[in-house]
């Protein structure tokens, strides 16, 4: 069977998406609840 | 569903109702309630963003347009992920420096407390409505896909909407905005699931090409009821929707500064671009699997019992439920903002304490949620949801130009215009649908830029006659904040509209050119040129989000 690149690079896409969206905003909850934490 | 995949459920709905409930500690003033503190940071805003703007109907609805019609259909996503950057650039930046909460505290500003307190009142009826609908669209499609028969409506109902109202009146947007993160997360995780399995099943795009007609895979059609004039009138719908929304400015207005704000909507536009391929794409892969299934709703529901295994099942779902509960959480928020904000602190009780204000904005939130449920038993039996949906299209059209174009740009405008303006634009907007065109497939395209058209020729020829109700001075200070403020100067923060840096004057440029490529693309569209108008429409708009985006790295 073919591979189908453009499926594949839209998927690669959409996951790139996701390990982004896990790390940044991840590490900016982080940083949020530690300041939050400090003020209490 | 197996057991393995109620379990899943049961985990998933637990771990959000206890990570949801926690930011209660969090609210110490109707400010963090309404705003998170806007504190924000521009990655957690551009998935709130995402979150609350992508919820059941994308998965199931817009993939079975997709289904139904062909790929032209994802312009819906795209051009207000396009219209999500202009916002952030030009108009979201003004909003944000005036400190508000609500876009009706903005008319306030720029047209005095009568134009407040009606747009208020009317956002807070078409939000609920609009609730019940999302509630009743959601608990539906779960019904189907999870074949649990249609006895099973009231349970669905309640698993949407009491979790989320308890954490939301409790945590405000505190829970609202940090449990979108983790709800967008899942959302792309059940998308990344099922796409493969949709394209392998249809024998990837060769799979698609071989068994759906040309026309399907045509990105900007000469005719049909997804045609290029359907692209403009959404890109215009778009650009209204992420300028005026309550739904989206609210959370936009939870941004730390100026520039986050600009930055969150930016990022949240370029991510979703891709991401609606994951969501889209199935509909078409669904179509050459299957041309025969009746009824668009129900394509992506049957083809999730059909392909998806048990445990991966239960994922996909949650990812579902994350969609659609994010989307209610963020708009009970906002019409408890409205109401508490617009009708409470301004009209009811002007002196009203902080602990009060806390106290009335927790009571309307359960309110609120109550009513979404009660009028989600009545939206089916109502039998007019394109109705009424096409009609909160026309009220929004008027509003994105008195506010927007005339409130902030134009100095003569006053309220006098703005009130017929408005209701000009509304007017003509449901006698385009329900009488001059009605039953016609092209009826809300037409729709959409006769009510523009009105709205934009009635406010300032009223406002020209009403003369004697100038209000240069409200005029004045909303043209003050174009420029950044001292405070944002002295943090060396400052966000200039037309950026002075060659770099930042070059990237701008660029982008209107992106801009103007991709309107002379569509139009090339309409003129039976529809395979060069599909590429050179996704090269200008990749120059757009590019630029746009590094524009915000220069001065």
């Amino acid at each position: 069977m073919r591979i189908d690149w453009l499926s594949v690079t839209i998927w690669l896409v959409g996951f790139a998406i996701f390990i982004i969206w896990i790390i940044f905003p991840l590490r900016e909850f982080v940083k949020l609840m530690k300041e939050r934490m400090g003020k209490e | 569903m197996t057991a393995i995949d109620i379990g899943i459920l049961v985990f998933f709905l637990t771990f959000l109702f206890f990570f949801g409930s926690i930011f209660f500690k969090w609210v110490k003033n109707p400010d963090d309630y309404y705003v998170a503190g806007r504190s924000l940071p521009p990655f957690i805003l551009a998935a709130v963003l995402t979150a609350t703007n992508v919820n059941m109907y994308s998965f199931i609805g817009q993939s079975g347009k997709a289904y139904e019609q062909g790929i032209s259909i994802v312009w819906h996503t795209w051009t207000g992920n396009m219209a999500l950057v202009l916002a952030g650039l030009f108009v979201l930046p003004i909003l944000r420096r005036l400190e508000i909460k609500t876009i009706p505290e903005f008319l306030e500003a720029r047209y005095g407390l009568g134009m407040r307190a009606i747009i208020a009142v009317l956002w807070i009826f078409r939000l609920s409505f609009w609730l019940g609908i999302v509630l009743y669209t959601g608990a539906t499609a779960a019904m189907v896909i999870t074949k649990t028969g249609e006895n099973s409506y009231l349970m669905w109902a309640l698993i949407f909407s009491v979790i989320t109202i308890i954490y939301t009146t409790a945590g405000g947007m505190w829970s609202v905005a940090l449990t979108d993160v983790l709800q967008f997360s899942l959302m792309l995780l059940g998308a990344l699931i099922f796409f493969p399995i949709m394209m392998i099943k249809a024998g990837g795009f060769p799979g698609i090409a071989k068994n759906l007609p040309p026309s399907f895979l045509d990105l900007v059609p000469q005719t049909g009821q997804l045609n290029w004039t359907f692209i403009l009138a959404i890109f215009l719908l778009g650009i209204q929707w992420a300028c005026t929304d309550q739904g989206m400015l609210q959370r936009a207005f939870s941004g730390k500064d100026v520039k986050s704000v600009a930055k969150g909507l930016i990022l949240s536009g370029i991510q979703t671009t891709p991401f609606a391929l994951l969501w889209y794409l199935p509909g078409l892969a669904a179509r050459a699997i299957n041309p025969g299934i009746q009824g668009t709703d129900t394509v992506i529901p049957t083809m999730l019992a059909r392909f998806v295994p048990t445990g991966i099942f239960g994922i996909i779902i949650c990812g579902l439920l994350s969609a659609q509960m994010s989307t209610i959480s963020s708009n009970i928020n906002s019409t408890a903002t409205l109401f508490t904000s617009d009708i409470y602190q301004r009209v009811l009780r002007r002196k009203a304490t902080g602990k009060q204000v806390l106290r009335v904005v927790r009571l309307a939130t359960l309110l609120v949620g109550f009513f979404m449920v009660a009028f989600s038993f009545y939206a089916k039996k109502m039998g007019a949801v394109n109705a009424y949906l096409t009609v909160i299209g026309i009220m929004d059209m008027p509003l994105f130009i008195v506010a927007i174009v005339y409130g902030i740009f134009w100095k003569k405008g006053n309220w006098f215009g703005a009130i017929t303006g408005y209701f000009a634009g509304a007017i003509t907007g449901a006698l385009s649908v329900f009488v001059l065109f009605a039953g016609h497939p092209n009826a809300s395209t037409y729709a959409t830029f006769l009510s523009a058209g009105a709205a934009l020729l009635f406010t300032p020829i009223c406002s020209l006659i009403g003369k004697r109700f100038a209000q240069r001075k409200r005029a004045e200070f909303i043209r003050s904040v174009l420029k950044p403020t001292q405070k944002e100067i002295e943090k060396g923060d400052a966000f200039y509209l037309i950026p002075r840096s060659r770099g930042g004057k070059v990237m701008l440029s660029v982008f209107v050119f992106g801009l103007a490529v991709f309107l002379a693309s569509i139009g090339l569209g309409g003129l039976g040129l529809g395979r060069i108008a599909g590429w050179l429409s996704i090269g200008a708009m990749i120059i757009y989000f590019a630029s746009g985006l590094l524009r915000l790295s220069y001065d």
